[in-house]
């Protein structure tokens, strides 16, 4: 991401050329991020409009000597688990869900992805594949870095139920992945 | 982070580093829209800023003046003496009064010896002593002209204290030819004494304000001229239309005192009533080998009606409460649209924004039906609140019907 200190000045001005700049320079890592966190690709996108909606916002508050990549990410992310808590039905869902053998017989017939690499969108239907606070703990806690305690608070569970997630999703990751891509690539995992 | 964590990190992040994401121009025609509406947010907190600003700077004003200008019957008929108040007592008017009224039912024009008794324990008793009268010229002592306010007054007798069975349950009329001995002592305790026993109907109604009854000495003009400004909430019969942001209105007009409290307005105002109407229009159209799909998305937010309303009102004290009927015109309307032509190898997207024109699809003339309440706040000032029920269908086409209706909360000020 090739953001200028000058095209910042110029958004901090409300110039809707340079939001559009911008827009367009963060429009890929924003939807990468908010892909891993929603649902469908429709949902990302809102996603993506809102956080930008409040990167315009906070603009004023951002101070140079943090990355602005990172800034933005963070934002990303926060706007995501946001959405992830307003959906109270999505947490239902799993509330109630049958964690039983014949679930994850159906999520691996789903991901039919044997004949495909191991790429960006098929890692992603993998983990989306995995209960809804599931994904969210891992995406959080491996793939973005955020501390046990951190994710514990943004998602008010417990630390020792984000370690039994990651725990959880990492096993079931491995199964998921062995009979979909039958690789010696599963030996990373 | 554990070293399994750290590959499956690895592995994760490899993988989304050589994921190439193209760049979705709806994405920003929509976050266009966005932005857009942020900017409409902060104009409309900038102007509802003002308004409030200009609403406490009015309010306040008015509040003075009509602090100023707080009717006081006691205090317009005569001026206020604060010596008179302290010094007679409940007691003595109670006596006073009493023996007025036995006075004009006796027969005789002299004293009786009780009466006399009762005045001299008055004058005793009491540090004001009035001065006594020239005979009958309608003039005080002190030379000030002395005018009755009113000249002919019902008392009604309810607890008699004397034994005289003469008249005991009468009602009597005093008028200012009377000559009694009780009348050499009239003066301006008279006009305390009046109010005091509630003769006056207004002299009680500490509430009461100048544009609310008419004032005896001066006659009330008949109508007068207003200026009403406010926001209003459009209600559709259709949910889907109705939109989260307020409109406005403002307006002015006349209003007529048909009687004392009845009265009549018409007024000529503008509105703009928020809305939400998404129409999708799409067709085919072909250039020699290529056919090109034409997509108009237009949405139209709000509708622009200039407004004449004609009411009647009944006023209770500071309530007023009525109900009329409106035409309104249909100025126009802002519609976005979205144009966007696709073929089979390009698809290209165009947004218009904030297009105001009329268009066919909304119906020109409007009737609506009136229910109006308003508080006066002040002299001058009101506070109000109006339904506005639409009769007729917004739309002009006849498949659909969408019916409108309005609640506006409002501040009128009247023009002096």
């Amino acid at each position: 991401m090739q953001v200028s200190e000058d095209l910042i000045k110029r958004c901090k001005k409300d110039e809707r050329k340079a939001q559009f700049e911008l827009y367009k320079a963060c429009y890929g890592p924003m939807l990468q991020i908010c892909l891993r966190y929603q649902k469908n690709t429709d949902d990302a996108k809102s996603v993506v409009n809102q956080a930008f909606l409040k990167v315009c916002d906070k603009l004023e508050t951002y101070r140079a000597e943090v990355p602005f990549e990172f800034w933005i990410r963070r934002i990303t992310i926060n706007t995501a688990i946001d959405e992830y808590r307003k959906d109270k039905s999505q947490r239902e869902h799993y509330n109630n869900q049958d964690l039983s053998e014949h679930y994850w017989e159906s999520k691996m017939t789903d991901v039919n992805l044997a004949e495909e690499e191991m790429n960006a969108e098929s890692l992603r239907a993998l983990v989306k594949s995995l209960p809804p606070i599931s994904q969210q703990v891992f995406n959080l806690c491996v793939i973005d870095g955020y501390d046990y305690a951190e994710v514990a608070v943004l998602l008010n569970v417990s630390e020792a139920t984000c370690r039994w997630h990651v725990h959880f999703s990492r096993k079931k990751l491995q199964e998921l992945i062995k009979t979909t891509f039958q690789t010696t690539e599963t030996v990373l995992l | 982070m554990s070293a399994p964590n750290q590959d499956i990190k690895a592995v994760f992040d490899q993988a989304f580093a050589a994921e190439q994401i193209p760049f979705d121009m709806g994405a920003w025609n929509q976050m266009n829209a966005l932005l857009n509406q942020r900017a409409r947010r902060r104009a409309i907190w900038i102007w509802f800023s003002g308004l409030a600003l200009f609403l406490a700077l009015t309010s306040g004003y008015t509040l003075s003046m009509s602090t100023n200008m707080m009717y006081h019957p006691r205090t317009q008929a005569e001026p206020f003496q604060p010596a008179l108040a302290s010094t007679i007592c409940a007691e003595d008017l109670n006596a006073l009064s009493t023996s007025i009224i036995e006075t004009r039912n006796s027969v005789s024009k002299t004293p009786t010896s009780k009466e006399s008794a009762t005045l001299a324990d008055h004058k005793a008793n009491s540090t004001y002593l009035p001065k006594p009268h020239s005979e009958n010229n309608g003039s005080l002592a002190d030379g000030s002209n002395y005018t009755p306010s009113k000249p002919a007054l019902p008392i009604e007798k309810t607890e008699p204290k004397s034994n005289n069975t003469a008249a005991p349950n009468a009602t009597a009329t005093l008028d200012s030819s009377a000559t009694t001995p009780v009348e050499t002592h009239r003066s301006m305790d008279w006009i305390d004494l009046m109010s005091i026993l509630t003769l006056d109907p207004y002299s009680n109604d500490t509430t009461a304000l100048p544009a609310n009854k008419p004032s005896s000495n001066k006659t009330p003009r008949l109508y007068n001229f207003y200026v009403r400004a406010g926001v209003s909430k459009s209600i559709f019969h259709n949910p889907i239309w109705s939109h989260p942001e307020l409109g406005q209105e403002v307006g002015g007009g006349v209003q007529y005192f048909l009687k004392e409290h009845l009265l009549l307005s018409g007024e000529l105002g503008f509105a703009r009533v928020r809305m939400e109407d998404t129409t999708h229009i799409t067709g085919i159209k072909t250039y020699g080998y290529t056919a090109n799909q034409n997509s108009y998305l237009v949405n139209t937010s709000e509708l622009y009606y200039l407004e004449l309303p004609l009411m009647a009102h009944y006023r209770m004290n500071r309530l007023m409460i009525g109900g009329g009927f409106s035409g309104s015109y249909l100025l126009g309307l802002k519609n976005e649209t979205t144009h966007q032509v696709s073929s089979d190898r390009t698809s290209v997207t165009q947004t218009n924004q904030g297009g105001f024109y009329q268009w066919d699809r909304y119906r020109s003339y409007q009737f609506s039906a009136l229910l109006d309440a308003q508080y006066q706040l002040a002299s001058g000032s009101f506070i109000g609140a109006r339904l506005n029920s639409g009769l007729f269908n917004v739309l002009a086409i006849e498949q659909k019907k969408i019916g409108m209706s309005r609640v506006d909360i409002y501040l009128k000020i009247n023009l002096k």
